[in-house]
């Protein structure tokens, strides 16, 4: 008796295991061949990393969808340090990146601001106000802060002699003298509102010119999945300036737009193949089950809507319904209009094999029980072909995704504030900015992983649903 | 003796077309109802020269595609139907149209009249060739579609080419090199051509040729100095203007085939009669040429339709993006102007196109392959 043997049999039953019995349902021996399929199960892991970070995009995302900081248009990527060398020379670890300002308006080229400078920063959750973001050069410190003050007396109309003007200009005063060289404060501005009453407002004092990064940072309040206010991000900095992945034109974060725009474009592809399929396994059930008049018919339709070039067909029927719609309204709408078009080509793959299965014996044994026709369909018959439509329905998704967003991409789809990564590509049609922001061009490179790992996926589970698929009839 | 005598003639009345086709081009036509009009009777006059059963075949298809075409135009004029408002408004906002004009085009399209007379008036209309008046063009619906069409043929035209000659080659390397490195290469870059959108595609290379320096023309169809050209220059400058959309087109279905071609060449390289042809002792290239590959591009050619269509629809996009001014350019241009004669006139047409070319696919096989001219 081998060690193995000896702790198989003896040592585990005594601890109470029982040996496992194999489990050789159908389900158990699909997963365990798929496991084996590499190139599927990567398409498998790239996909639930993308639909687990487009659930959790509120908390992933540095700043919400529609944080605009106008003045940033086309903010390169930060670079992001890892260690922080203090004025006394110590290093360690505290990740932050530096403060970037435009300084070729033309060309939208940015530099780092003086290691002197002083800021005063707000996040603001409402995209039509202005960000609070006063930035002071000034070789003087004095003149810094002066130039703070009077910029910040401009922004909320505070009277410069007021007690929150001589409070804000003693923090200053404070920092100014402080030998260390990167602080952030915190100070809560009391103001009058457009409609003379009183709000308050976190702002920060910042000396030195990094923007301190950190996780579960408080930032732009956002409702998390619809249940609960939060404002927590899981990575960022609370005084903005921090573009993992860029700006874009208006100055909008482009990781954070990705992670919200993930939402409709992982979800067009879901949604339009539940209708599509619906309408497919249906009329195909119908058309091979049937046969006949019922059959010529429906075939026929189906022809006359494969005829159509399925992309200017999308652009055709878009244009018969009114041009501005809202968002949510548009994307039902596009996943109707797919989903209408696409269905043809599954119905007449579905027909196929309806008419292959339906003179089978437990189809006629079915019928002598003395089943309902939609019963047997759909119980009888398409359970016994629902391998080969979840392969079916995996291959077909992609579609749906470049669908979305060539609509998007062209001004026919989701529009902005709303975010989708075809919509994000579309800043893309303006040849300078590919060429000198080649960063807006990373919502391309999701798509195109979306599709090779839904290709992937399809491609596995035909290997271990559906060996046999391609013997099948395809007609 | 006979049967070689009717090939000559069969090959000799494509000299003929072509002759038929340059006397009308003299005759001052535009070359795409001058090719229709050629064709048409050319396959009548090479119908009687054809067998009996081919006969049938090709008569069959052509009246499938009435019922098509019927239901096409209805689609079309659904879609004029379905578009909120009149599409009279904005005519009537327009002062370079006349009053008259306008009459003349309500009374000609029946739109005071209930929506079933309108429908067959805009039957009867699409027969002769009219689909309207488009309000943002300015011109006959027919005439700007019939002119863009040429241009997305060529496209078309040149990233079929350009698939073919990819991916026939690769094909077979691929599957005479079986798990090699070279069928790793090939497989990786079919992968990646299918999973690529052509929209990206065309992002990339922008940003590519704008960083190389590389000098392709992107976007457009002709240099700002075109109409001063030479003949020759005129080629090259079109030909130039044509590579990056064209390769941008042809990437998804240069992907698919080569992928096809390598299942099917895998697929007779195990057949018997290759086995016997190399018992024989015939060089590998004899096999690999003469025997496989003519059996391996037979189903392909079921493809060539199918692929026609799919170039289409995906032009549309294309041409956007690099606004080569073609019918894809022309439709959305007429989406976002709600000009929906021009959409429905171009939709019509575009389905026209592909009808033709699936027919020609189904006549090519037909010959090819006997067995499908009994299957019909």
């Amino acid at each position: 008796m081998g060690l193995k043997d000896f702790f198989a049999k003896i040592i585990k039953p005594s601890l109470g295991y029982k040996p496992q019995k194999t489990d050789n349902s159908p389900g158990k021996i699909h997963l365990q061949q798929f496991k084996k399929h590499r190139l599927g199960m990567i398409g498998f892991f790239i996909l639930a990393f993308f639909f687990f970070c487009s659930l959790f995009a509120d908390l992933l995302s540095p700043y919400s969808m529609t944080w605009t900081d106008k003045k940033k248009s086309f903010h390169p990527p930060s670079e992001v340090h890892l260690f922080y060398t203090d004025e006394k020379n110590h290093t360690f670890l505290r990740p932050f990146c530096y403060e970037m300002k435009i300084v070729n308006v033309a060309y939208k080229r940015y530099s780092i601001i003086p290691e002197h400078s002083l800021r005063v920063v707000s996040l603001e959750k409402h995209p039509k106000i202005d960000e609070l973001r006063i930035i002071a050069v000034d070789e003087n410190p004095e003149e810094r802060k002066q130039n703070i003050i009077s910029k910040l007396v401009q922004y909320y109309k505070l009277v410069a002699s007021h007690s929150e003007t001589k409070s804000i200009q003693e923090k200053l005063d404070n920092l100014v003298n402080n030998p260390q060289r990167d602080i952030v404060q915190k100070h809560i501005l009391h103001f009058d509102g457009p409609d003379e009453k009183e709000l308050t407002k976190e702002i920060l004092l910042i000396k030195g010119n990094k923007n301190f990064l950190g996780f579960f940072n408080q930032g732009i309040p956002y409702h998390f999945l619809g249940l609960f206010v939060s404002n927590i991000h899981f990575f960022g900095s609370t005084s903005g300036g921090y573009y993992p992945l860029g700006g874009d034109q208006l100055g909008r974060d482009v990781l954070s737009r990705l992670l919200h725009g993930s939402r409709i474009s992982l979800s067009v592809g879901l949604i339009g193949i539940l209708i599509s399929f619906t309408i497919g396994l249906l009329i195909g059930g119908i058309s091979g089950y049937f046969g006949g008049f019922v059959d010529i018919i429906l075939m026929r339709v189906c022809e006359i809507i494969l005829s159509f070039p399925s992309l200017i067909l999308l652009y055709a029927l878009r244009a018969s319904f009114p041009p501005n719609l809202n968002s949510i309204e548009v994307y039902f709408l596009i996943i109707v209009i797919m989903s209408l078009i696409n269905w043809a080509a599954l119905a007449r793959i579905i027909r196929g094999m309806v008419l292959s299965l339906k003179n089978e014996e437990y189809v006629l044994n079915a019928r002598v029980m003395g089943l309902s026709h939609f019963r047997i369909i759909t119980r009888h018959i398409l359970r016994n072909i629902f391998s080969f439509i979840i392969v079916q329905a995996t291959i077909s998704i992609p579609g749906y995704i470049i669908g979305e967003s060539s609509l998007s991409l062209l001004g026919l789809g989701i529009n902005d504030p709303q975010s989708s990564w075809g919509l994000m590509l579309s800043v893309g049609r303006n040849t300078r900015y590919i060429k000198d922001f080649p960063w807006l061009l990373i919502p391309g490179v999701l798509i195109f992983l979306t599709i090779m790992a839904w290709n992937f996926l399809g491609d596995g589970l035909r290997d271990t649903l559906d060996p046999h698929g391609k013997k099948r009839p395809l007609k | 003796m006979k049967r070689r005598r009717q090939n000559l003639i069969y090959y000799f009345s494509f000299v003929l077309d072509l002759s038929a086709f340059m006397c009308l081009m003299m005759l001052k036509w535009s070359w795409l109802p001058a090719i229709l009009v050629v064709q048409f009777f050319c396959w009548l006059i090479r119908l009687y020269w054809l067998n009996k059963s081919l006969q049938a075949f090709i008569l069959v298809r052509l009246l499938h595609m009435i019922p098509i075409m019927l239901a096409v135009v209805a689609i079309g004029f659904m879609l004029i139907q379905l578009a909120p408002g009149d599409v009279l408004d904005q005519l009537r906002l327009n002062p370079d149209i006349s009053p008259k004009t306008l009459k003349e085009f309500e009374e000609s399209f029946g739109l005071n009249q209930p929506w079933f007379v309108q429908f067959v008036k805009y039957i009867t209309n699409a027969i002769k060739g009219d689909f309207g008046y488009s309000q943002s063009m300015k011109a006959p619906v027919f005439e700007i579609v019939s002119q863009r069409a040429g241009n997305t043929l060529l496209l078309a035209l040149a990233s079929m080419v350009l698939a073919w000659g990819f991916s026939i080659p690769a094909g077979i390397v691929s599957a005479t090199h079986q798990y090699k490195w070279q069928d790793q290469v090939i497989s990786f870059l079919s992968f990646t051509g299918l999973a690529i959108p052509n929209f990206f595609l065309a992002f990339l290379l922008i940003y590519l040729i704008t960083q190389t320096g590389l000098w392709l023309p992107i976007g457009g169809m002709q240099s700002p100095h075109f109409s001063s050209m030479s003949l020759p220059e005129k080629i090259l400058d079109t030909a130039a203007h044509l590579a990056v959309p064209a390769f941008v087109l042809a990437t998804a279905s240069m992907a698919q085939l080569t992928r096809l071609m390598r299942a099917n060449m895998i697929e007779i390289m195990g057949r018997q009669y290759i086995i016997t042809a190399r018992a024989k002792g015939l060089p590998n290239h004899l096999i690999i040429n003469k025997h496989a590959l003519k059996n391996a591009i037979n189903p392909m050619i079921t493809i060539f339709g199918v692929q026609l269509g799919e170039l289409l629809s995906g032009a549309a996009l294309t041409e956007q993006i690099l606004s080569w001014p073609g019918l894809g350019k022309l439709v959305l241009s007429a989406t976002l102007s709600q000009d929906l004669y021009l959409v429905a006139g171009s939709l019509v047409y575009t389905v026209a196109l592909i009808v033709m070319g699936n027919l020609i696919a189904d006549i090519l096989l037909a010959i090819t392959d006997p067995r499908v001219r009994i299957a019909l």
